[in-house]
């Protein structure tokens, strides 16, 4: 109930919301992608910190039974996946975005764009290594130990490239919590937006988890 | 025995069999020269831009020493010998161990491509001193990455296209800087501070995927 309001909230806010803003210069309800844009880039970092954190959590259930330890990889592969979901689209209303506004789908120049597209082949190539192995104990271990060292390429790309070289989101913290953005932007993006996409986030989550308890359960029968 | 005398102990048992077996170290070899051709062959007498001359001089190094780096695992799934190697080493020796012999084989790699791939795109850097460290740099934080995935690739199936699948994404920061690192050794008018700042960056960055690596390494290795 509560969830199905705040969805609607997270929708009509964007809605009722002037267009255009301050600081771009399309008009028009293009801005308004930024609505979807952003949190689903909020959401990729969150899915591969939630699968960095439950790929340690494998890692150190080394001694506990298999069973524990393969509840804990479904986590985190399930993680990983939606985190592919929404680096997916968030790469994809972002070129669009871009298109509006710098008229051009895409610039090897922007770190911002360069490192979605970077964690977008990292959860893609978690995923493709995950088939790549038979047995269940072994896949969980090596899935965990990529995903952790991809972390490190990561990191560089979230925090150290984009100040090593010029970017087109503004400043690099601030563009991250929408600091830049006029107007009602803001409020909306924070207080709507982001819950919204938060609780979105949760129920694909567990829903994708119980998924793969059963296939996992009905495997095993 | 040591952390160290079991990693050097592995480096030697490494050089030892890829000196007996040349195969695997004279296919890396003439895949990197034969990609040199195909870009000499295919830039011709033109006159490049610094940007393009460091790009492909990467992308030459990049595959030259990526289809060699996963060997140092993979021929020890293949002839049945990495059960063996579990018993007598302890897991950090190997990985030291391993990432010498890596480290090697890539400086031997770039030692081939790099002052060769400088004549087939006609690019003559002002300075070779901080051109060499940008190289060196580059290598180092590639072998390091490289090294990791392969012990990761070396224990699934389709091995081959897998390394490329999974490694790639994980090296790709490392060839915007060392790109970027190389354009401006390349240029007229080198900025040294930038050279430096990304020389720091790519070392940094070969220190921590090592450190992760370390981390991680126990859990993949072991049964």
């Amino acid at each position: 109930m509560v969830a199905t309001i705040v969805v609607g909230l997270a929708i009509a806010g964007p809605v009722r919301t002037p267009d255009g803003v301050a600081m771009f210069t399309m008009g028009g309800h293009g801005a308004k992608l930024i609505f979807f844009h952003v949190p689903c880039a909020w959401l990729a970092s969150l899915a591969y910190i939630v699968g960095a954190i439950y790929a340690v959590r494998v890692l150190l259930s080394g001694g506990k039974s298999p069973e524990v330890q393969a509840d804990l990889d479904i986590k985190a592969c399930t993680a990983m996946e939606l985190g592919l979901v929404f680096a997916f689209l968030a790469t994809v209303t972002g070129s669009i975005f871009s298109h509006n506004e710098w008229l051009t789908f895409w610039n090897w120049r922007e770190p911002r764009m360069v490192s979605i597209f970077v964690i977008l082949l990292i959860f893609a190539a978690y995923l493709v290594l995950r088939q790549a192995v038979d047995n269940p104990t072994r896949r969980a271990r090596l899935a965990a130990a990529y995903a952790l060292v991809s972390v490190v390429p990561g990191m560089f790309l979230i925090w150290v490239l984009p100040r090593m070289v010029a970017t087109l989101h503004g400043d690099a913290n601030q563009a991250v919590m929408g600091n830049n953005l006029g107007g009602m932007y803001r409020p909306v993006l924070r207080y709507l937006a982001l819950p919204a996409f938060l609780g979105l986030f949760g129920w694909m989550f567990q829903l994708g988890v119980r998924a793969k308890r059963l296939a996992a359960r009905h495997a095993a029968e | 025995m040591g952390l160290l005398a079991g990693a050097f102990a592995v480096l030697r048992k490494e050089l030892q069999t890829e000196l007996r077996d040349r195969a695997a170290l004279n296919a890396t070899l003439l895949f990197s020269v034969a990609g040199l051709a195909i870009v000499a062959y295919g830039v011709g007498p033109a006159v490049l831009p610094a940007v393009v001359q460091s790009a492909l001089l990467w992308v030459v190094l990049f595959f030259a020493a990526f289809s060699g780096l996963a060997h140092v695992f993979t021929h020890e799934e293949e002839a049945g010998t990495s059960s063996l190697l579990r018993l007598t080493a302890d897991a950090h020796a190997v990985y030291l161990g391993k990432l010498l012999f890596n480290l090697l084989l890539t400086v031997l790699i770039a030692l081939i491509t790099v002052p060769a791939g400088l004549v087939a795109v006609s690019a003559s850097p002002d300075r070779p001193w901080v051109f060499a460290a940008v190289a060196l740099s580059g290598v180092l934080a590639l072998a390091t990455s490289a090294t990791v995935v392969a012990a990761i690739i070396a224990r699934a199936q389709g091995r081959g296209a897998l390394f490329g699948a999974v490694g790639l994404p994980l090296l790709l920061p490392v060839l915007l800087i060392a790109v970027d690192a190389t354009k401006n050794t390349l240029e007229p008018e080198m900025i040294p501070g930038l050279a430096m700042r990304e020389i720091v960056g790519l070392c940094a960055f070969a220190v921590m995927v090592i450190a992760a690596s370390w981390l991680v390494f126990p859990a993949v290795w072991e049964e």
